[in-house]
Order: C-alpha cells, then structure tokens, then sequence
C-alpha cells in the first residue's frame, strides 16, 4: 500500500515516532522544526538531539530530513544540502517505490546521505546510514550548530 | 575572434575596473536605466569612445529609473500613451533628440533602437520601420554622422525557432544598406532555469548570426550569460558580458515600471569556466575537498575569495563578477582566433570534458542541484552538433 501524499509520509515517520527509532538517539532529548529556512534548502524536518554528557557538556547532534514519495534524484539533491550543515542528512521515500531507488544506493553512500524507506503499513527499513558529516566544521555547519544550541538552551533543559 | 562587451547594469563601477585593470572586455554597453544622463556627463571622453549606448525604448511607455533624465525617452516627458503603443508622432521627435545626444556624446556608434514586439512578421518589419529605422535614419542623415550604425533587434522565440520568420528577418536586416551592424537582444521565454536548454532557439540564433556574418553586418549580442560562447562559433563580433544576472538574462519585465515590494538578494555564485556553470558558493568547500577545486580557474579573484569566510560571501562582492569576467573573457579568447568550423570543434570537445567532470563530481560524492549541476551542457551539445551538420562541419 502506498501513502497517499508527501505530507501523510512525513507524519508517519514524525508523529509515529518511526524516525527516532531507527536513529541511535533513543536515550536523547530531542527539539524538533519542520521547514527551516535560512541555511541551505528547507528540509522538511530538522531534529536536534541533546543530552548532557557526565562532565556537564552539552552533546548535540542534529539530522535533517527530506521526504518524497518517488523522485529520489531530486530528494537526494536536496538533502545533499542539508548534509552540508546538519550532522546526519537522510531522505525517506516510500516503499512502494523502493525498486528504484535501490538501484542507485551507491550514489547516496558516495554523498553520504542516509535512506530509509517506509511502508504505509508501519515497516520501515535503513538502506544506507550517514557517517557524521565532514562539512559540520564548516562556516555553514557552526553557524547551524550555533543556532541549534541557542534553540535548546532557550528550552532550559539543563541546569546551569 | 568574438570579444566580450561589458553589459552595464546597477553596479558599473565593477564592469569599469574590470576593463581599466584587467584589460577584460571590447568597451562597454550602457543602460540609461541605470546610470543617468548627469553621471553619464562625468565619464572620460575615451570611455564613451568604446561604448555603445542602449537607448532602451524596450517599453516606450515607461520611463524607469534613471530612463526619465533622458529627454528622449518616449517615457521621460510623461506623454500620457498607454505602455503597449507609441504614437507616430512622437518617432521623428524622439530620434532627432537621441542622435543628437549619441553624435554629442561621440559614442562607438550610433544604435537604432527598438520595441520588443512579438509579432507577425509584416507587423513587425512595418512598425519598426515606421517607428525607428526611417525616423532614426532619417536624423542621422541629418546629423551628417560618419559613425557606424547599429540596430537593435529583440528576439522573440518566434523570430528565432520559426524558420521562415526568421529568413524574412535576415532578409529585411540585409536589405537596409545604411545599417552596419545588428544590437541583438535573446528574449527567450520558456527559461525553467538559468540557461537556454532549447537547442532550436540556440540554433536559430546561431543560424541568424552566421548569416549576418556573410552579410557582412557586424553582430552583437547582448544580455548574454555563458551561451556567448556557443554565438561565437557562429561568428558573432561581440558578446555581452554583465555582473548581476539581469545582465546576463534578458527580462522584459525588468524595464516595467511596476510598484514591487523590496526583494532578497540572489545566494552569490562563482563561475566554474571548466564547468560553464555559476555554482552555488554553498558548494564550493564540497568541490574543493573532493580535490576538484580548480574547476573554478586561477586568477587574483579567486585568491581573494578564497580569504573570505563563508559567513562573509553575499552576491554584492566584486570578486565574483570580476573573476568570471577574466575567465569567460579568457575562455573566448581560447576560441577565437581560428575559423568557425574549428571554434565548434573545440568547444564540443570543451563541452563534453565538462559533461565528464560533472559525472566525476558526483562519483566523488558532490550532488549538485539544477541550477549548479551542468543540465543545460547536453542541449548546448545537440545544438551545436546540429549547426555544425547543417553546414557540413565535423563536431568531434
């Protein structure tokens, strides 16, 4: 069964929680945003995941999230931005159209971006994990990360 | 050999130090929308020498900017005419004021200009006669200038793609034995991304340029982004050459004198000459650390681009302009020199190796969008390829 629209993927993925079970963040707090603007592209969906490491420091890893339903080239584009400033990037297409898209794994390992594929009935599956990006030291990759860190501290999470 | 013109728009300063500097681009064409007849009055009467001046009757209607300081703009006196029309008897009056003031300022030569008209092409060829070419002809007479005389032709795609509108056009623009030269402007609709992807509208206006040429009538064409190079395989005597990317596109909606709200400025993009592609900046660490970082070609600018954080690029930095206008301006010089059967050699065989290098970028890993990404390099190919066949020209 395929999902009807973009939209009814990414709340399957978001509000089902499928996401953060597939990410090694389980045990992480977690801030949320959906279409950023103002770093490269608008993903879909950013998540910040935060905790506080034993000597007190503020450990924060952030994915950024493409959905379609089918046009993987496309989707790969954009999440190839993304990767150039969050920590992990990954594109979530549609099961139904996983054939495809399989067929050209070795592109998205080469430009380390993640794909899952998620089936309407609630299966999901990992094909390709991202390594920490190496562009999160870059311009573009501090100022985000400084912009995330400014967002979870806002929340007061952790103590002074 | 085909030269670069500069095409000037907002910030001319750039285009200026360019060519005072770096010994980059043939002259200049100026745009009254953007400097004023007062500033005008200031630049070195050698400058002017080397200029062509645009009169931008493009909507005569509209006075934009800077347009209203010249007297002779259709526009400038507040006529009360409706945009879409312009009365017979305001042509004899508005040519005698603009050849006066293009014989005054003792510029490269003096140009016709013209509406953008979209057209049959009887309509066409009678309102432009009776609108510019006989009233401006007329003046010029009159003036007893010895300059060469230059008309101004805005392509529609029509004008270009439709083979028989455009052989009537060549055939009209031979037959005008007063006209030197041709001020061709592409106004190619359609435009889904930063280039001309239609191999039958780069056909067209290669196969116009190559007839003009044996016509012995000196070409021009202006608001021209990297697809100049393919006009120079046809023979074209100038291309233009412009900073901002509506110097580089031809946008009628531009010369409208319409209210709009203030717009965000474009993301700065560095030209890859290897590539002949802009690129996203956003791109550039990617590109550089995948080793490939000298598609973007060695000069001074690049040195100092270099320098800057990422923080710090934005559209507004001279660098970027000024670092393709050297290296588009050297890329043409590579061509030239030669006959147009093997320019076209060349820059196919150019054209292929960039096709590769991007097919290389992303084996490396670099995913580059549409508009960084090299779409537009097979179209150019077929079309070059297709100019080449129909004259009997080896490509590869």
């Amino acid at each position: 069964m395929k999902f009807e629209s973009e939209e009814a993927l990414k709340d399957h993925f978001t509000h089902e929680g499928v996401l953060h079970k597939i990410l090694p963040f389980r045990r992480w707090q977690r801030w949320e945003l959906t279409e950023l603007q103002g770093f490269f592209g608008v993903p879909d969906y950013v998540v910040a995941y935060h905790r506080q490491s034993p000597d007190g420091n503020v450990l924060l890893r952030s994915v950024a999230v493409e959905f379609k339903l089918s046009n993987w080239r496309r989707a790969l584009e954009q999440a190839y931005r993304y990767s150039l400033f969050a920590d992990y990037a990954y594109v979530v297409m549609d099961a139904a159209y996983v054939a495809r898209v399989k067929r050209n794994l070795s592109i998205f390992k080469r430009a380390n971006v993640g794909l899952v594929c998620a089936a309407a009935e609630g299966s999901a599956e990992v094909f390709h994990r991202p390594r920490l990006s190496p562009f999160r030291n870059s311009d573009l990759g501090e100022e985000f990360r400084d912009f995330l860190t400014a967002r979870v501290a806002e929340d007061r999470v952790y103590a002074a | 050999m085909t030269k670069t013109i500069h095409q000037l728009g907002h910030n001319s300063t750039w285009n200026i130090q360019a060519h005072d500097e770096d010994g980059v681009g043939d002259g200049f064409i100026i745009s009254p929308m953007h400097l004023g007849k007062s500033k005008l009055a200031d630049w070195p009467v050698e400058r002017r020498r080397r200029s062509f001046f645009d009169p931008q009757f493009v909507i005569p209607g509209d006075a934009k900017k800077n347009l209203a300081s010249y007297e002779f703009h259709p526009g400038a006196g507040g006529d009360d005419f409706a945009t879409q029309s312009y009365p017979q008897s305001a042509a004899l009056p508005n040519a005698s004021s603009c050849v006066a003031f293009q014989v005054q300022n003792d510029f490269r030569a003096l140009v016709i200009p013209s509406r953008h008209l979209d057209v049959p092409i009887e309509d066409y060829i009678r309102q432009q006669h009776s609108l510019f070419v006989t009233p401006f002809l007329t003046a010029i007479k009159k003036s007893k200038s010895k300059k060469q005389i230059f008309l101004q032709v805005f392509l529609t795609n029509r004008m270009v793609e439709e083979v028989a509108y455009r052989d009537s056009l060549i055939t009209w623009l031979s037959s005008l034995e007063e006209i030197d030269g041709v001020y061709l402007v592409p106004s190619y609709k359609e435009r889904s991304g930063k280039h001309i992807t239609s191999p039958a509208y780069i056909v067209g206006v290669m196969e116009l340029l190559y007839k003009l040429k044996q016509n012995q009538i000196l070409t021009v064409v202006g608001y021209t982004n990297v697809e100049g190079v393919l006009y120079s395989c046809a023979g074209a005597d100038w291309v233009g050459m412009g900073s901002y990317e509506n110097t580089r596109i031809f946008n009628i909606a531009n010369f409208a004198d319409a209210e709009g709200g203030p717009q965000q400025g474009p993301r700065p993009r560095i030209y890859a000459p290897i590539l002949f592609q802009w690129i996203d900046y956003r791109y550039r660490e990617p590109i550089v650390n995948a080793n490939k970082g000298w598609v973007f070609a060695d000069n001074r600018y690049k040195v100092l681009l270099w320098q800057l954080p990422t923080g710090k690029w934005n559209f507004q930095r001279s660098e970027l302009y000024k670092h393709y206008f050297v290296e588009y301006t050297r890329q043409l010089q590579r061509l030239g020199g030669v006959d147009e059967s093997t320019r076209v050699k060349s820059l196919y065989s150019e054209l292929d190796n960039a096709r590769s290098e991007f097919d290389r970028l992303e084996s490396a890993g670099v995913i580059l969008d549409s508009n960084s990404g090299g779409g537009h390099i097979p179209f150019w190919m077929t079309a070059l390829a297709e100019f080449a066949r129909a004259r009997g020209w080896s490509w590869r």
